[in-house]
Parts: structure tokens; sequence; C-alpha cells
């Protein structure tokens, strides 16, 4: 829990989202599979304005850190920015999850019962 | 996937719009990178104008998505200083004000029709009254008149010999100049036309700083009496009646029957005086150069740089002084006046009607702002708990009345782009219902509108408004005590004293303003009503009328004039459907007056109050045909002619002013000077109104126009049928007499009233409507009030119903309050109307003296709406199952 203490490591549900779509992408993580993954993963619909910002929030806060590649011609030769989450950023995802499994301990009943697990 | 068909390129406008959207460079390349590879997706997938599309849709994702950023930081807290804070109260506010969009939506109603309202007549104000002249140099400009005491239509104009004088004397003026009224008729072309020209001194157009589009204006040479055949066109005579073409200086132009050379065309939309088409030289016969005794010149003159208004007055009454001196005479009982353009110029009617609109607009306004009052006192009673709780929290008070006026300031800056936009429409309405003949005679109406000087005066009255509206309650409701409403459980039981206090006031105070509105209006309607249809002395209907204006140069003499008179009223008695046929030098309704000063026999002149009568000259048919009957003696017959007898017959105000009753026939009046000037009268006839602002009962004489023949012509000529029918005729009839003689005012009688009194429905119009909303707002204000008022005691009306209080008796109870505070504003409000009445009779123009029916009326009115008001909120209380009431 000490973790939650540092005021620059409290995520946001966006925040929160992105990191993980991030750590799925893996070595795919540029701008446009991570919006497709929190499109079809994450249930949230992005636009592309909001999800420069929240990249752009996220690097500032040293969470995750951003890298160009090499140009591309279908895309009329311009780089993919690619992103990777930073120790800060693994450190404020695992303190988010024990924060969540602490606070759902002995909830399961209400949590599971009345809804269909998804995978 | 396996075969890919040809991919389009995304179209190029959107690509660049979204580079221009995204600042960072970096992140530019990105996005146009990461839509250029989706667009080969999409492109493969659909035809190419879908993809088109959805290029065009993540452009604008882009645009919103700029937008939101860019209103969010400019909405984010601006840190912890003053202005920063002042910000948050903005953002609490607006969102407050959400909350609650009934109260909102009133309250920018109000204001918008309020502000709206005093945007609409301070723009007629600042039009009309204080820069009514679009000319560069018009604060430089002064007007130099000659007054006479006691003569009626006081025109103060200056007499030719003096003008001549000043200009060549006067050093604190650098140019002096004159106009002269000259209605001129324009032959040639396909039809004889009449226009409006001036006569004017050569440095006219120097002196107002107006340079020609075309040729030249007038020169020194221009003026001089005999070489004066030169007219100088307004830009629209130009395009009417020439096509616009460049080579008309040079030509000639038959005015008046004079042939006139066109020297210059004047610049769009310059028409001084009075929609002046044509400007000739006013050029001056050596008799005429000479003349002290005639006053019928404009003057005015341009200061010199450096000297003042004091210094010209003073250089001049010097001079006038000298003058006077010389020909004591002519000039004994005139006085110099030296005037201010704008101030001599403008119409001194418009004063008190523009006066008694903008005191009805700021009294619409301040009804509206205690309304708005009550309602955020009403709101802020509401609110105890919030604020207690806020105050309880460590809030001071200066923060929470800081808070209450921010939430006015915000609803007030709202509502200046709803108030602007209401004024121009009023104004838009306002301009579109004025005659299109009046038009020229009120300088600045064309220019009527909302500009910026009007909005930033508006901004300052809204500020103003605000304080008037917001401070008021902000001080009241912060008054609460932190632990009142808590300690009630957040409920109150009464408004405290003090609030319900300020909340009935404001009500009383609404319903004192707009009762002296409410007169205000019911009289202007009342006046407007009788100037169209109540009694002129004459009977407008059934006839119709025409104009004529006989050029000197055509018809030389008296005689010329006599026989066009005979031989036109013959052939007009011959058109089909007409009944009767006079003709008149002045015609009531019409837009000209004559006067005459004449001596009674057997009563002493007094030089200093000359007698000044209304002066026309009739055919002996003229009388009977516009129905102005003769109460005693004759009328005028065919054997009054030129060498008979001279007769007259006067109008019984002037039989009563000057000889004992029944003794005026057979009695002398000289028109004039000399011996052959002298006429008996032979008839007392019924007094008419001719114009319904200066001259109703004026002492009017009739002479007959056999005998003194004028050259302004006005036929009459009555029918039972639509007058409209007779002009083919009439027109007709003038052609066999004159087929070159162009006549003009072509109407029935009853159109030509109309249009005089046009001016006064539109002022009866604009009241109406400022009269219809004060009384919806003082309605809503009582409706207001009361619903509070019931809302907060419903307590109290359950107490007393569930101890067998009737329907009727909470009903009483109820009603009975709001009528109370009803007839507390009501006696206010007469003595405010009373002390009014003179300032509302003014700006009546005198027509409609204040009528004790209408205060009845007014007062009626008020009670009802004051009655249906308060019984609406009382009814739904009784209604209510009394242990609902006591929760």
């Amino acid at each position: 829990m000490q973790a939650m203490s540092g005021r620059s490591l409290y995520l946001g549900e966006l925040e929160h989202l992105l990191l993980l779509a991030i750590l799925k992408c893996d070595e795919h993580a540029y701008t446009v599979p991570i919006r497709a993954m929190l499109a079809e993963q994450g249930g949230r619909r992005l636009s592309r304005g909001a999800l420069f910002t929240s990249l752009d929030r996220l690097e500032t806060k040293g969470l995750v850190r951003s890298r160009m590649g090499d140009p591309l011609a279908e895309r009329g030769g311009r780089a993919r920015r690619y992103f990777e989450v930073t120790a800060a950023g693994l450190k404020a995802l695992q303190a988010a999850r024990s924060a969540l499994a602490t606070l759902s301990e002995g909830l399961d009943a209400v949590l599971e019962s009345p809804l269909e697990s998804k995978t | 996937m396996t075969q890919r068909p040809p991919v389009s390129s995304p179209p190029q406008l959107a690509r660049r719009i979204i580079g221009r959207l995204i600042s960072d460079d970096r992140w530019r390349d990105v996005a146009l990178g990461d839509l250029d590879e989706e667009f080969r997706d999409v492109a493969a997938r659909r035809p190419a104008w879908r993809a088109g599309l959805w290029y065009w849709a993540q452009a604008g994702s882009f645009a919103t998505h700029g937008v939101r950023q860019s209103l969010s930081s400019f909405l984010a807290p601006a840190g912890d200083g003053p202005i920063g804070s002042v910000w948050r109260d903005i953002r609490l506010s607006a969102r407050s004000l959400a909350r609650q969009p009934l109260v909102t939506t009133v309250v920018l109603i109000t204001l918008a029709l309020g502000l709206g309202a005093n945007a609409a007549t301070f723009g007629l104000v600042d039009r009309l009254l204080l820069r009514p002249f679009p000319f560069s140099n018009v604060d430089r400009l002064v007007v130099l008149s000659e007054r006479a005491p006691n003569s009626i239509g006081d025109q103060g104009t200056v007499a030719p010999a003096n003008f001549l004088e000043w200009r060549q004397q006067v050093s604190t003026l650098g140019r002096v100049t004159s106009t002269l009224w000259w209605d001129v008729n324009l032959a040639g072309g396909d039809r004889p036309e009449r226009v409006q020209g001036h006569l004017v001194s050569s440095n006219f157009f120097e002196t107002l700083g107006v340079a020609p589009i075309l040729g030249r204006t007038l020169q020194a040479s221009d003026e001089v009496w005999g070489q004066h055949h030169q007219v100088v066109i307004s830009e629209a005579l130009w395009q009417r009646r020439f096509g616009g073409s460049p080579d008309v200086i040079g030509r000639t132009i038959r005015v008046d029957g004079e042939t006139r050379t066109i020297i210059g065309v004047a610049p769009r939309a310059f028409a001084f005086p009075f929609g002046t088409d044509v400007w000739g030289p006013l050029a001056f016969t050596p008799e005429q150069a000479a003349n002290r005794g005639a006053h019928y010149l404009t003057v005015f003159g341009e200061l010199e740089p450096g000297a003042d208004i004091e210094r010209a007055r003073a250089e001049l009454s010097t001079i006038y002084a000298r003058q006077k001196e010389a020909h004591p005479e002519p000039m004994r009982t005139r006085e110099l006046i030296v005037l201010p353009f704008t101030t001599a110029m403008v119409d001194i009617g418009l004063v008190p009607i523009l006066g008694l609109w903008q005191s009805a607009a700021l009294f619409l306004l301040l009804i509206g702002c205690f309304n708005i009052a009550g309602l955020l006192v009403a709101r802020g009673s509401d609110r105890q708990g919030e604020l207690g709780i806020r105050l309880a929290l460590g809030a001071s008070r200066g923060q929470i009345v800081r808070q209450l006026l921010v939430e006015s300031a915000v609803l007030a800056a709202a509502a200046v782009p709803l108030a602007l936009a209401t004024g121009w429409l009023a104004l838009r309405v306002l301009r579109d219902s004025m005659p299109a003949k009046i038009i020229p005679f009120v300088s600045g109406w064309t220019e009527l509108g909302i500009d910026l000087r009007v909005a930033l005066v508006m901004i300052a009255a809204t500020g103003i408004t605000c304080l008037v509206f917001g401070l008021w309650p902000a001080i009241s409701v912060s008054g609460v005590t932190p632990t009142a409403p808590l300690r009630e459980g957040g409920r109150t039981m009464t408004a405290s004293a003090g609030r319900s206090r300020l909340r009935r006031g404001l009500v009383v105070a609404e319903i004192a303003l707009a009762l002296p509105l409410l007169v205000a209006s019911g009289l202007a309607a009342l006046a407007a009503h009788r100037l169209a249809n109540g009694p002129q002395g004459y009977e407008p209907s059934g006839v119709f009328q025409m104009r004529m204006i006989l050029p000197a140069a055509t018809y030389k003499d008296a005689d010329a004039r006599r026989q066009f008179g005979r031989r036109l009223i013959v052939r007009a008695e011959s058109v089909t459907g007409v009944e009767g046929v006079g003709i008149t030098s002045v015609i009531p309704a019409g837009v000209s007056n004559q006067t005459r000063r004449i001596s009674i026999d057997g009563v002493p002149e007094n030089p200093d109050a000359p007698v000044e009568v209304n002066y026309r000259a009739i055919s002996s048919g003229y009388l009977q045909t516009m129905g102005i009957p003769i109460h005693s003696g004759r009328s005028f017959a065919a054997a009054d002619r030129d060498g008979s007898q001279r007769v007259a017959i006067i109008s019984q105000s002037l039989a009563e002013k000057y000889f004992a009753t029944g003794a005026a026939l057979g009695r002398r009046i000289r028109v004039g000077e000399g011996e052959d000037a002298w006429t008996t009268v032979i008839g007392v006839s019924r007094d008419t109104v001719d114009d319904w602002f200066i001259s109703r009962r004026v002492p009017t004489m009739y002479v007959p126009f056999d005998q003194a023949p004028t050259n302004t012509v006005n036929l009459v000529a009555r029918t039972d049928r639509n007058p409209v029918e007779l002009a083919a005729g009439l027109r007709h009839a003038l052609a066999s007499v004159d087929v070159a003689q162009p006549a003009f005012a072509e109407m029935p009688l009853r159109d030509s009233l109309h249009e005089r009194t046009a001016s006064l429905r539109l002022v009866a119009g604009f009241m109406g409507a400022v009269g219809a909303l004060a009384l919806l707002l003082a309605g809503v204000g009582v409706y207001a009030l009361m619903a509070h008022y019931v809302g907060q005691r419903r307590h109290e009306l359950g107490v007393r119903m569930a101890l067998g209080a009737s329907t009727g008796d909470v009903l009483k109870l109820a009603v009975g309050h709001g009528m109370k505070l009803a007839a507390i504003g009501i006696v206010l409000g007469l003595g405010g109307a009373a002390a009014l009445s003179r300032l509302i009779e003014n700006a009546m123009l005198g027509v409609i003296a204040l009528e004790y029916p209408l205060f009845v009326a007014v007062t009626g009115l008020l009670l009802i709406v004051a009655f249906a008001a308060s019984l609406v909120p009382a009814a739904r209380a009784s209604r209510l199952d009394p242990t609902v009431l006591r929760r």
C-alpha cells in the first residue's frame, strides 16, 4: 500500500486502461493498435486527439516512455511512435491492482454472482 | 484480402486541415502517419467516397477535440489569486444557474426585453437627437436666426439683407451660408415630376465639407442675379432621371419652367436639407438683397478655428444691435439667436417623444430588475441551507455576497447579446413602419441601428442593471446565520422577516412603476386614435386631393393663376362621380402653412404683439366640399371675384378672440399694408384641425382665391364613391388645363391624414408594446411572490385547514395578501402618474390631456392582473390535502 501514497502514481481510470493496453500490445505498441485494443477489449472508444493527450500525460508522469520507429512508405514516409510502460508505470499498475484485490476481498458473492464472467 | 484494388489517396484538404489542427510537430507526424496507415485499410474495404468521408470524419474529430481542449484549459482554475477565485465563482455560478433552467430563462427573457427596449430607444436618441447629421464638422457649425416673439409656428428665419451683411462682417465664423426651401417641377422626360429642392448660397457645399462626385458645386459667380441658372443634382436623381450617365454635366433641365444647366452631382446619400434632390444658387434681386422685413432664409456658418459659440454670439449681437439701430422698424421685435447646428436643426417635437420612450424603457427595465431581484431573493431563501453550510464551513459573508453577485453578472453577461438582438429587431420594425414620405424630414432615420456606440453604452447599462438587481438580494440573502437553517433541519418555516419585506417591497414598487407607464400607453393609444378618427372640423372621408405649384415662369401674374383656378374648377366639376370641387392654398393635414399679420378695424395695434393668423385663399365651393360648416353669415359665392368688394370668412376661434359674440360680421380686417388691403368679414366658419401638433383651433382667415390667387393650388373633390376612382379623371382635367403642370400628393384626404398621424401611431405602438410588457412583468412578479409565499406557508395553511378553515378561508387569506400589496402599489403609482402627468401630456404634444376614466381603467386592469396572479397559487394551495401541507 505504500506505493499509493505517491501522488504521481495515482492512476485515473483511462490511464489505467491505457497502461494495460500498451502492455498487451507488447512490441507492437504504437498508436494505432493501442487505440484499437482500447476499443475492442477495454470498451473505450477514444478519439485520436484524446489518445494523444492521454499518452502525453502518462509520459510526463513518467509512467510510459516513447520512441520513434523507422519511416514507412505506407505512412507516407512517416515513422510510428512506439510506447513502453516504465518501471514506475508497472509499479502503479501493481499498486492499483493490489488495492482492488484487497478491497474486493470477501465480495466475490456480490461481484460475481449476477454477471456472467468475462474472458 | 488477396487482391487489393488500387488504393486511392486521402483527401488533401482534410489532410492539410488536420496538419493545421495539431500544433505539436511530433504528434502531427504520428497522426498523419496513423491516418495514412488506417486509410489504406478503410479504402481497401469500402468505396472511395466512403473512405474519403471517413478521413473527413477523422478531421472533424480532431477539430472537436481541439475545441474541447482549449475550452477546458480556459475554464481551468487559474490559480489561487483573486482572479482565480472569481473565475471559480463564475464556473460555480454557471453551474448553479444551469441547475434552475426555468428561473434562468425567465431572468434572461426579462433582461433581454428590458435592456433591448433601452438599446432601441438609446439607438433612436443617439441617431435622431445626438448626431443626426453626418457632416464631419457638425460640432463646429452654428445656426443663426432672427426670432420673432408671438408668431405662429415660429421658424426664426433670417432676412436677406441681414444675412448678406453678416456674411461680410462676421470674423468668428469662417463661412456663413444660407438655404431656402424650393419645391420644384422638373419637366422633360416621360412625365413631369415634383422634387424637393433648395436654393443655397454658393459656399453651402464647402461649409458642410461636401465635394461633388461629378462636375463641380456652386461658385460665387453663380450667385449673381441673372446668372443663377445652374443646378447641382443628387446622386439619387442622377440615377433615376439620367441613368447615372457621366455626360449629364452640361446638360440642361427644365426646372419650374426655366432652363437650367446641370453643373454637378452630389455624393451618394447627401440630401441635406430634408431629402433635397436639386440645389440651385441662391441669388437675390437688388430689392431682395435690401429686404430686412421678410424672414425666409435658414442661415448657418462654420466657426473659425479657435473661436467658440460664445464668441460668435457676442460678435453677432454687436453686429445685430448695430443693424437694429440703423433699421429700427422692420427689426424692432426681432432678436438674434445663435445655436449649435444639431440643437437648432433637430425637430423639437422629437425631444419629448424620445424622452417619453427612453423613460418608458427605463421604467420597464426597473420593473424587470425588481422582478429579477424578487426571484433571486426567493431563490436565496430556498438556498439558505446551502449558504448556511458554506458559512459554517468558514466562508466569509463577503465571499458569499461575491458569489451571489457573480451569479447576477453571469446572467447579465448572457443577456447582453439577447438584448442587442432584441433592440436591433425593435429598430428594424420601427424603421419599416415609418412612411417613406416622412423619412427625409427625420435626419438620421435611415442610419438607425445598433452600432458599436450603442452596444458599448448597453454593456455599461447592463453592468449598472446587474448591480440594481443583484446587490440587494445578495446582501439580504447572505445575512443568514450559519446555524439557523441547520437547526431547523434544512427547512425554513418562513423566510426571514427582512427578506420577505424586501420581496413585498419589490412587488409594490413594480406595480407603482407599471401604473404610470400604463397611463402613458393608454394616453398614447387614445391620442393616436383621436388624431386619425376624431373630429377634424372637416369631413375627410370621400374627398380626393391633389396639389400643384404653379411655376412663376409660366404663371407670371395673378390673372394667370386666377384663370388656371377657374378653368381647373370647371374641368374638375365635369369629372364623372364628382359631387363638389374646391381649391385652396393650404389644405388641412398638408405639409405647408401660410400665415399673415392682420390689423382689425377698431382694435388698436400693439406693435409688440402683432396679430398673426392662418391664411387661406379658397374657391367658393371649398368649404362645402370639405364639409366645413358656416356658423353665421354666408360662404363665398361666384360673385366674390376679382374687382368686387374684398371679403373674408374667419374661423370661430378668430371671431371669439377679437370680436364680441356675433359681432364679427361686417367688421373689417386688413391683411398686410395699404388701404386696399381691407376686407370685410361676411361669415364665421367652424375651426379645423390643420395639423394636430402645432395648429389646432388656430385663428384662421379665408379669402376668395379669385381675389388673391396663390401659386400653390390644392384641388379637393368630393364623391360618394371610393375617392381613388376620381384620380384618373382629375389628372385628365388638369392636363386639359395645362399639360406641363405636374401634380403631387394625389391621394384621398383620409390617406393624407393617416400619413400625417403616422408618427403618433408609431409612438402609440411603441408605448403600447412597453405597456403590455410592463403589465406582464408586474403580473409575473405578483405571481412569483404569491407562489413563493404560499409555498413557504404550506405548514401554516395546513394547520389552519386541519383546524377547520375552509378552502375559501385559505383563498381569502392568500389572495388578500396579494391584493393588499397591489393596492399599496396602485396608490403609490397613482401619485407617481399624477406627478408625471405634465411630462406625459408634453410628450403627447398636448394632443390629449390626462383623463380620469383612463386612470380608473388602468387601475382596474392592474387589480385584475394582480388578482389573477395571486389566485392561481392560492387556489393550488387550498386544493391540497391538509396533511400534505403540514408535512
